[in-house]
């Protein structure tokens, strides 16, 4: 079922849509929250959550992109699951995150929120200007927080290189925020 | 994890939806049966769900979160529905690690993936490896709980601008570094007109993966920079990987990249002994009780080759890194100290270790300051070369102006580079600045790469 036929079910207000979501996005969903969150109850809690926000949303929503809606829902979900339970619990999001972490060290305050939103879109340029290859590992990386063992077999390609382009790549986003002055004080480097 | 990150990494969320969905659906990941396993059991649950979802929807639908998306139409960057409240955490189910506080310690505790870290059986190279190579240095970060090299290896290889590590593999009696250009380009080593310089570590037990931790947080791994195009005291090295195989540490180092053609580096023959037994599979032995580690001579001998972190992030202040008695080696956020006393001279010979090769002189030759005594070797064999250069020309030298004549002058017959170690002491205002460390006076040793 495409995204279009899923949508008109939604509109529809037919429960079958939210079995055709379970279908069409409980692999990438699951995927997400649990690359995110460590309890397999609170990814299925967190999956549930995502299916009723779009049951919910939809309409009056109408995304072009269902992928990227129920991606997005997902790691909405899971991260704010995260931040209201990261000091009691080994996350699987910690790595990629701290791996985040380093290349902001230096970027100002946390209560900069205007900040914090235009650092993000800046990411989300640099990012955007990757090679095809960097880019997705990346990707899969600080965005869906996958492990580098399954971002290799996704891509075909050992966990050294996996390890060797995150590597670079974090290292050239410092440069980049350091150069749009994101990062004060020069590269640390 | 700072909350900035956490907000950062959310804010990501809103990432253009062309990039979410190219990143979805990347690559020929292989299937696994337990994803549809589970997607089965999700079924049933749904079906289950959805006999309540009427119960559900009904006084939700008057209650919809104001952070809908636009409801006017077709969005091209769909800003995805906003969370709930934040639902209580699943409680334990009984398992005891279920209190773990997140935090980098704990992290660590998880296999580290961000390095590549072997584990094998110790084991002992079985002869000398003599190999023709290029002495270059430069700087890399350090972690502070690893001491420098027994050994150290330079290995020819190639480098090819742009190219990036594909492989490393260590064998008894060779080491092979494989690397990439683009991906469908795979250029091996054993070219004498690059080298590759590893460092074996004594790795400290349980520390290897301790340490790729520290330096993938470091933001290490980089590949070949731009030109450097003067002898002097730029960044030439550039660690690449981390990691520890039968039984060694190993710390891939980079060589410098002098422009965009593959220029010849300038080298010469060196030998190296391999490991002793005894320093590969206990190189602790004899630990003293308060935890020092024992610096051993040639440990020592050693260290002043190696390259030093750069910045001030790196290390903790006052952080001991070890030493026996009356040799302690800490660092207090500029570089490696190691005190030795000195008897006959009547103050503490300390060997300073700046952050950055090159800027040695810096802090050192400051007002005030004199070099009691200057003594260059060469950084393989140790040879004393005899220097025969005023106070004023070493400044020159901390400042880089030196030029190619006062290069040939000062050095010689250029053999790559050689360390200078000195011993300095200081008066006046800067006295003061080390008393903390009840410093008068200090060695201050760097490399100095003196040019092709």
């Amino acid at each position: 079922m495409n995204d279009s036929e899923i949508i008109a079910l939604l509109e529809k207000r037919d429960e079958s849509a939210v079995e055709a979501i379970d279908a069409r996005f409980g692999g990438l969903c699951r995927s997400i929250c649990s690359n995110i969150l460590n309890d397999p109850r609170d990814v299925e809690e967190c999956v549930s959550s995502v299916y009723f926000k779009l049951w919910s949303c939809i309409p009056p929503a109408k995304p072009r992109d269902l992928t990227a809606y129920a991606a997005k829902a997902a790691r909405n979900e899971a991260l704010m699951r995260y931040r209201a339970d990261s000091s009691k619990r080994k996350f699987a999001a910690s790595v990629p995150l701290e791996e985040l972490e380093s290349c902001l060290a230096g970027s100002g305050g946390a209560e900069e929120e205007l900040e914090t939103e235009e650092l993000a879109h800046a990411i989300m340029g640099f990012v955007s200007r990757l090679p095809a290859e960097q880019r997705g590992v990346f990707m899969r990386r600080i965005w869906f927080f996958d492990s580098v063992k399954d971002i290799a077999a996704r891509f075909g390609i050992t966990e050294k290189r996996v390890n060797v382009l995150l590597a670079r790549t974090r290292r050239e986003l410092r440069r980049y925020l350091t150069k749009e002055e994101f990062i004060k004080g020069g590269d640390h480097l | 994890m700072n909350d900035k990150t956490i907000k950062t990494s959310e804010a990501l969320t809103d990432m253009d939806d062309a990039l979410v969905s190219e990143a979805a659906n990347a690559g020929k990941m292989k299937k696994n049966p337990l994803p549809w396993l589970i997607s089965a059991a999700a079924l049933v649950l749904i079906a289950g769900a959805a006999t309540a979802l009427p119960k559900l929807l009904a006084p939700k639908k008057a209650d919809i979160d104001a952070n809908l998306p636009d409801p006017a139409g077709y969005t091209e960057t769909t800003e995805a529905p906003a969370p709930t409240e934040a639902p209580a955490p699943s409680e334990a189910n009984g398992d005891a690690e279920v209190a773990a506080t997140l935090d980098p310690a704990m992290a660590a505790a998880e296999p580290i993936e961000t390095m590549p870290v072997v584990y094998a059986e110790p084991k002992v190279f079985d002869s000398v490896v003599t190999l023709s190579a290029e002495v270059n240095c430069g700087e890399h970060n350090d972690s502070a709980d690893v001491l420098s090299g027994l050994d150290m290896i330079y290995m020819p290889t190639r480098v090819i601008y742009g190219a990036e590590l594909e492989d490393i593999t260590v064998e008894s009696d060779k080491v092979t570094v494989t690397y990439g250009i683009d991906k469908d380009y795979i250029v091996e080593e054993e070219d004498p007109n690059r080298v590759v310089l590893i460092w074996f570590r004594n790795w400290q037990k349980g520390s290897a993966e301790e340490f790729a931790r520290s330096i993938s947080d470091s933001n290490f791994g980089f590949f070949f920079h731009e030109v450097f195009g003067t002898w002097s005291f730029q960044s030439n090295l550039e660690q690449i990987a981390v990691w520890e195989e039968n039984g060694y540490g190993f710390e891939l180092i980079m060589p410098a990249y002098y422009g965009e053609d593959e220029d010849v580096l300038r080298y010469k023959d060196l030998t190296v002994v391999p490991l002793d037994e005894a320093s590969a599979h206990d190189p602790y032995e004899g630990l003293e009780d308060d935890g020092y580690l024992q610096l051993k001579e040639h440990e020592f001998t050693y260290a002043p080759r190696t390259t030093f972190a750069y910045g001030t992030t790196c290390y903790e202040p006052e952080q001991v890194l070890g030493g026996s008695e009356g040799r302690m080696l800490h660092t207090d956020g500029l570089g490696f100290i190691e005190s030795i006393p000195d008897e006959e001279k009547g103050y503490d010979r300390i060997m300073r270790y700046f952050p950055q090769v090159g800027r040695l002189f810096e802090p050192v030759l400051r007002e005030n300051a004199e070099i009691a005594e200057i003594d260059v070797y060469d950084p393989i064999t140790l040879e004393t070369i005899k220097l025969d250069i005023s106070m004023d020309e070493l400044r020159d030298i901390a400042d880089g102006n030196v030029s190619a004549q006062m290069q040939d002058y000062i050095f010689g017959d250029c053999r790559g580079c050689v360390l200078v170690d000195m011993i300095v002491v200081h008066t006046g205002d800067y006295a003061a600045e080390f008393d903390e460390y009840e410093i008068d006076a200090y060695h201050c040793g760097f490399i100095l790469n003196c040019g092709y």
